[in-house]
């Protein structure tokens, strides 16, 4: 594939991931090219001719124009504070102060921290540090004054620039307990004429044309008046900016303190408060952190800072290009707004729900767009393209679009990726194009089919059925609760819903002790704690808590999430491993090949969930199929009573033959002197079949590569079968489990 | 040991009194005080080298057996007599078993369980039995209700299955004696016959109630709702986590005294998962994880106690106890009257109860082979202790049933802290033993110097380090208080030197139990060189609420503190330091006087143990984890093999190959850094550092490196960076 399309000049984001029949839905599109040609598709399965399956889709009849003009429209990452002064401020000199924990100084690169500037450009501070040190510069750029000592990288320092009326500048860096200071005179004031101050910005973290600061910010004041040096000290001392200064043209934004918000308080009365900009890291700790609490909700005062990175994106912030109402008749199901100009091809993919009202499809399927979204734009197949070669033991290829994907930083990360610092990536958001999030893209952590791709397989399995079903996605969850699955008689999840809200939880759990089924047709599933926060980006949170051995780890007093206050890290350590509800939990993981399931003794208490499978007990069966193939294969799960699988769950069949190349997840590795036993017991996925009082049941299988294996020659399959006669009987029987 | 005894403190103040409890099964014993001035046995390089101190003791003195019963336990009351009784626990068996094990007792009315179920009994005779397994680690409810005319209900609710139930006859009898959760009150020296695992919510009444009673409990109802509270006991175990008595919310008993230590703080069988600080939602939190082998204090007579002349030099002394072939010190710290010399040793004490009886030498020493490289032999007590469960754990061991040990106590005896103990890990001295070397040390300098312990720096703070000119730590601080931190940083903040001889310091959050002050407390958490994680829920100190783990994770790398902090371990053997360029800056050059090696040289390649001055446990320099901008490395250490490894939060996320070779963290750095003030630090990064000190009679570079910093810090006020 090396070379082919290279260069996508063509490519959009909706406005959501899902919407309800007959609602409506924004497209925003970059084309490159002058006009291009929107369909409505719907996705009937996954693959590309690189796949070992085509790509299927159907043209929809929709209200769309023929042909739109194209026009290149492009992100700006970088998170920063803006606030708008209030009109009429009395301006007379400046003073400029801020905290600050710079994570990437970059050789005499400058990152602005502070700035205020009129609207013309024609007036205003720049306060910025590089490597070099740090420097106060006019609004046209030209240097004030200079110190030629840096802040130490990760640790807190205190700057400070004040402008007087009769051009007495004085610029002051405490670091550590030492302090750092250059006094000039008879420099021109930025602000020598008083004027409006209408239009004029003042930000935190960037100037009017970018400039980013990496790292940490805490406590910025803004003055429209120099002070004197003796309130640089106070300020630096750790006292509070109203105090010192008073609220009159003084701006005292109040970082962090309601880190769930994108708008931020002020104290002083210069602005009316700012907007956080592209979802800077919030609930993390300030300059003042007595480290005795490491929940922000118990000391709120000490949690004063916000974590800027230079490739932040919210809200890529395109125009809408194609509105599309979706028909009102039109059915549940996954659909994309298919857009063409010459061969070049980009399909939006949306879910459209069922309208209120519709009676409950007898199956619905849940696709996990959190799961999608954490690794929404995953940067380390293009990144680390050879390394992962020895991972594989093989060689197999990119899908073109991630390399393209690495040229462009802008379109942010997943959450599996490190900012340009290294710190990890806690938010991501889906107002933003997601290359990955297509129907043809190519895994190579699987040869081929993941997450979205692979779903749409799982539709076409059940459309190959003739199954009445609908199709909603973890947003309907978080917003309806268990009210998302009410009437459905059997509920079934996508290859791999790791990402999950405490909320979402709640509603399986209630759909199950009232009575419904779930199939739980995937692998790492409810893994770890997640948060989506108010607002049209829909961006979800997490934080890698513990010491977490994968991707990143968050940093001290960094665990809690921003948007609830919660503890993040993984459910299990809330006490809530998936094993509680859904029988089986995250075990091991690798990428080299997939195994087939040994049927159990145990089984024959469950006869029919193999009826019509030519599999006696203690024979394999799934150990064939496309992808890595095998049914038991990428992430898999474990029963385990010890972790929460109810005790009367039925193991139906264990997956073996696993390599070494499959490995326990960090969370469940012994800690002992004892020689570990080789192969790990716990390295295996288990298919568990469990009932409820009530009616309600849960199948699971452990394993992500299952819905791959279903599809093996052409759906006639062990895998397939099995699946099939769970999803009938718990369709259409009263006793979910036991041998009829 | 037939000889064995403890002190009721480890260090005393000159002046002060001091008992011990000795358990002797030889008729009788000479105790003798003696000064400590070396470590050593035969079976290390080193001889032990120690004086006799005047002391009036008795010549002999009478031997006795004294025995020890482990297992932690709840115990109010009494209670009765009354004619009909209920009782009812939530519990959460961590080793179900075939042997029963109490669950809740009045007096000799027992509910027992076991693998197979549950069962009531009185005494030996058994009322009823519920063939019903309870499931490991799964919560379920048990109730038991005798009535009036001796009808027994036994009750077994697990949640997700059908509930089990049985009655039986047995005669009337009244029900009347102490309460107890855990126990039966049975103490039969060694290992406790107590309940292990997690228990809550506990109710005792003087009726026995109705099945729909049970049922509402069950549920979760809470039982003074249901029953007259003034014939009903339900013990409040959420109640202050830090401290060992619980109130009765019934009026049946005056509230209970909880023994041994068991965990606290534990997420109980409501718990909803929303929060994991127990202070955020205490009611969640009222479980107690109780364990057989819990010790807070064996409970020991004391066999004689004696006043510490007011004149003694501080120093560490023992008491030593002979009968022909057997000899036990029990070591104590005499701690200054007065502070008169400039120089401070602080023995970390705390670090030797957290390692206090640790048991994997004898219980691994197989498995060991492969880690060392070779078979090092391990000392004869530890095989001893291995047949001693009753004597309790240390921080780095399992109990019975697996889980983690969050608790150590100085009330018993500690085969581990005694200055001829033989550590395998480093082929011979560590920790205590190890210390006494560099107090060696200080005495063939002749320097004037005082010691004292962990205990006295958490208690007296600043105020106690700030009369000293210069503050030595010994070879492994690792377990401190934020109180410990605050007054190390507080005094090099204020014009005070510390001399940070060792590796791994300041490391893990540590707190006194302020229910046992004689106990010390921590959590794993989920991140470090660990040999056990916390359980969901359990991250937080009980005697503090504080979150426990890594002080890294709290924002206080002791980089912030000491300049270097935890990087890397292995014990295969240790190696030399290489003198960085910086080193030779005139500002800091006079480190080196008189030391052949010049930059970019190997010092410290030599020595007894590991073989090397960087070795064991070893602390790198990192401002991104607070060294300060302006600290020197003076050395860092070369060599290493690859199997001194990383430490679990230093290994690199990401698919980038880590890079070839030694990783570059894995080093012990030397570090000097000056404070505002003319306060400083020197910090030597590694356990093996005073080891290497005594090598060659003292005749090397690492002791001359040591002494110039020491006589500079001690003799010269103002900035440490500069000429001399």
């Amino acid at each position: 594939m090396d070379g082919v399309g290279e260069q996508v000049r063509l490519l959009g984001y909706g406005d959501r991931l899902s919407v309800p029949a007959g609602g409506r839905i924004e497209f925003k599109v970059s084309s490159e090219l002058p006009e291009f040609t929107p369909t409505l598709q719907r996705l009937r399965r996954g693959g590309s001719p690189v796949h070992e399956c085509d790509l299927l889709e159907e043209e929809v009849a929709a209200d769309l124009p023929a042909t739109v003009p194209g026009r290149v429209q492009v992100a700006r990452a970088g998170s920063y504070v803006e606030a708008p002064l209030r009109d009429d401020v009395p301006v007379d000199g400046a003073g400029l102060a801020i905290w600050l924990s710079p994570t990437r100084l970059d050789g005499d690169r400058e990152q602005t921290v502070l700035s205020l500037t009129a609207p013309d450009g024609a007036a205003g501070y720049l306060l910025s540090v590089s490597a070099r040190g740090c420097a106060l510069r006019d609004a046209g750029g030209t240097e004030v004054a200079r110190l030629a000592v840096a802040p130490v990288e990760h640790q807190w320092s205190f700057l400070a620039a004040t402008v007087s009326r009769d051009g007495e500048v004085r610029l002051a860096l405490h670091r550590g307990r030492q302090s750092h200071f250059q006094d000039l005179r008879g420099q021109q004031s930025g602000f020598t004429d008083t004027r409006s101050t209408a239009g004029w910005m003042l930000r935190v973290g960037a100037g009017p044309r970018g400039e980013f600061f990496n790292g940490r910010l805490a406590r910025p004041v803004v003055a429209t008046t120099g002070w004197a040096a003796e309130a640089t000290s106070r300020l630096a001392g750790g006292e509070d900016a109203v105090t010192v200064l008073g609220t009159g043209g003084v701006s005292a934004l109040a970082l962090g303190r309601d880190p769930a918000a994108a708008a931020v308080a002020d104290d002083g009365s210069l602005t009316a408060g700012g907007t956080a900009v592209n979802r800077p890291a919030s609930a993390v700790p300030g300059p003042f952190w007595r480290c005795r609490e490491t929940d922000f909700r118990r000391v709120p005062g000490e949690y004063d800072a916000l974590h800027l990175h230079e490739d932040d994106l919210d809200d890529a912030g395109w125009e809408t290009d194609v509105v599309l109402t979706v028909p009102a008749d039109g059915a549940s199901g996954a659909y994309a707004l298919k857009i063409t100009a010459g061969e070049h091809v980009d399909r939006i993919p949306f879910v459209v729900t069922p309208s209120e009202g519709t009676p409950p499809a007898p199956v619905l399927v849940v696709l996990p767009t959190w799961t999608y979204l954490a690794y929404a734009n995953w940067r380390t197949y293009a990144e680390f393209e050879e390394e992962r070669v020895a991972l594989y033991g093989e060689r197999r290829g990119v899908d073109p679009r991630d390399r393209w994907l690495a040229r462009h930083p802008e379109l942010g990360k997943s959450l599996y990726d490190v900012h340009t610092d290294g710190s990890g990536v806690m938010y991501s958001s889906r107002a933003r194009p997601i290359v990955n999030i297509r129907p043809d893209y190519y895994t190579p952590t699987t040869r081929g089919l993941r997450h979205f791709a692979q779903d749409l397989s799982l539709l076409d399995w059940l459309d190959r059925r003739g199954e009445d079903y609908a199709v909603i996605t973890d947003d309907e969850l978080e917003d309806r609760g268990a009210d998302a699955l009410a009437g459905h008689r059997v509920v079934i999840t996508g290859s791999h819903p790791e990402y999950s809200s405490a909320r979402m939880l709640d509603a399986y759990q209630a759909h199950v002790d009232s009575g419904g089924r779930l199939m739980y047709l995937g692998g790492n599933g409810f893994y770890h704690v997640t948060a989506r926060h108010e607002g049209p980006s829909g961006a979800i949170e997490i934080r890698r808590a513990r010491g977490s051995q994968t991707a990143w780890a968050s940093g001290a007093g960094e665990e809690h999430l921003s948007g609830t206050g919660e503890p993040g890290g993984l459910w299990r350590w809330r006490g809530r491993a998936p094993q509680r509800q859904f029988g089986v939990g995250m075990t091991a993981q690798g990428f080299d090949e997939a195994s087939g399931y040994r049927r159990t003794p145990q089984s024959c208490a469950a006869d029919w969930v193999f009826a019509g499978v030519d599999v006696a007990v203690g024979e394999v069966f799934g150990d064939e199929g496309p992808g890595l193939g095998g049914a038991a294969g990428d992430e898999i799960d474990r029963a385990d009573v010890a972790l929460g699988t109810p005790a009367d769950a039925v193991v139906l069949a264990t997956s073996v033959g696993h390599s070494a190349s499959i490995v326990l997840v960090p969370d469940d590795r012994t800690i002992s002197y004892a020689v570990p036993t080789a192969p790990d017991p716990r390295v295996r996925s288990d298919i568990v079949i469990f009932g409820r009082p009530g009616g309600g049941a849960v199948f699971a299988v452990g394993s992500i590569a299952w819905s791959t294996a279903m599809t093996h020659k052409g759906g006639d399959n062990a895998v397939s079968r099995l699946t099939g006669n769970v999803l009938d009987r718990f369709r259409d029987h009263p006793d979910p489990v036991a041998d009829a | 040991m037939r000889l064995v005894g403890y002190a009721d403190r480890l260090s005393v103040r000159a002046g002060d009194p001091i008992a011990f409890h000795i358990s002797c099964a030889l008729d009788g014993y000479r105790p003798e005080i003696v000064r400590l001035r070396r470590g050593g046995s035969p079976q290390h390089d080193t001889a032990l080298v120690e004086e006799t101190v005047a002391s009036g003791l008795p010549d002999r003195l009478p031997g006795r057996v004294q025995p020890t019963t482990s297992g932690s336990f709840v115990e109010a009351g009494p209670v009765g007599p009354t004619d009909a009784v209920g009782l009812a626990l939530w519990f959460l068996p961590t080793l179900p078993g075939t042997d029963a094990r109490p669950l809740l007792a009045v007096g000799d009315l027992v509910l027992e369980v076991s693998a197979a179920g549950i069962g009531l009994r009185r005494g030996t005779t058994t009322l009823a039995t519920l063939d019903a397994p309870p499931t490991e680690r799964r919560w379920a409810f048990a109730a038991a209700t005798v009535d009036a005319t001796g009808e027994v209900r036994l009750v077994l609710h697990r949640p997700g299955l059908d509930g089990a139930t049985t009655t039986a006859q047995a005669p009337p009898s009244a029900t009347a004696g102490t309460l107890r959760i855990g126990s039966d009150g049975t103490v039969t020296g060694g290992l406790g016959a107590t309940f292990n695992g997690k228990v809550a919510r506990p109710v005792v009444s003087a009726t026995a109630w109705p099945a729909t009673t049970t049922g509402a409990l069950a549920a979760g109802a809470d039982p003074l709702t249901l029953l007259d509270p003034a014939t009903t006991s339900a013990l409040d175990l959420a109640s202050d986590p830090g401290g060992t008595r619980v109130p009765d919310r019934g009026g049946l008993t005056a509230g209970a005294v909880i023994h041994h230590l068991p965990t606290r703080g534990v997420p109980g069988p409501f718990w909803s998962g929303a929060e994991t600080d127990f202070r955020c939602a205490p009611n969640e939190f009222d479980a107690l994880h109780l364990h057989d082998d819990d010790l807070a204090d064996a409970g020991w007579a004391p066999d004689l106690t004696w006043d510490v002349p007011a004149d003694l030099p501080s120093g560490v002394y023992a008491l030593k106890l002979s009968a022909d072939e057997d000899v036990d010190r029990i070591p104590f710290v005499v701690t200054p009257a007065r502070h008169e010399a400039p120089v401070l040793v602080v023995l970390p004490t705390w670090t030797y109860l957290a390692y206090a009886n640790w048991r994997t030498y004898a219980e691994y020493e197989a498995e060991r082979l492969v880690i060392y490289g070779e078979a090092r032999g391990i000392d004869e007590r530890d095989r001893w202790l291995a047949a001693h469960p009753e004597l309790g754990r240390s921080l780095y061991d399992v109990h019975t049933d697996g889980s983690g040990v969050c608790h150590t106590s100085r009330l018993r005896p500690i085969v581990n802290l005694r200055p001829d103990y033989f550590t395998p890990t480093t082929r011979g001295f560590r920790h205590y033993a190890q210390d006494l070397q560099l107090l060696d040390w200080l005495d063939r300098r002749g320097e004037h110097y005082a010691v004292v312990t962990d205990d006295e720096v958490e208690r007296e703070g600043a105020d106690l380090l700030s009369r000293y000119d210069v503050v030595l730590t010994g070879s492994h601080p690792e377990y401190c208080s934020a109180g410990m931190l605050d007054a190390y940083l507080a005094y090099t903040h204020n014009g005070g030197r510390l001399m940070y001889l060792g590796g791994n310091g300041f490391y893990q959050v540590t707190a006194r139990h302020p229910g046992h002050p004689d106990a010390l407390e921590i959590r794993r958490g989920h991140a470090g060189v660990a040999t056990w994680v916390s359980d969901p829920g359990e991250e937080h100190l009980a005697a503090t609420g504080e979150r426990g783990g890594l002080w890294r994770m709290r924002g206080r790398a002791p980089n912030v503190l000491a300049g270097v902090g935890f990087t890397a371990q292995g014990f295969d053997s240790g190696y030399g330091y290489r003198r960085t360029a910086a080193s030779a800056d005139p500002a800091v050059a006079w480190v080196f006087e008189g030391v052949p090696a010049g930059v970019g040289e190997v010092f410290g390649a030599e020595g007894p143990g590991l073989g090397g001055a960087a070795g064991d446990e070893l602390d790198r320099a990192d401002v991104t984890l607070g060294t300060p901008a302006d600290a020197v490395v003076l050395a860092s250490s070369v060599g290493h093999s690859e199997k001194i490894a990383l430490v679990p939060e230093e290994v690199d996320h990401g698919y980038a190959a880590p890079p070839p070779g030694v990783h570059p963290k894995v080093r012990a750095d030397v570090v000097l850094l000056g404070r505002p003030g003319g306060g400083a630090v020197f910090s030597v990064g590694s356990i093996a550092w005073s080891t290497a000190m005594t090598h060659n009679g003292g005749e090397n570079a690492v002791s001359r490196i040591t002494a110039n910093v020491l006589d500079r810090f001690r003799d010269e006020p103002g900035p440490v960076i500069g000429e001399q």
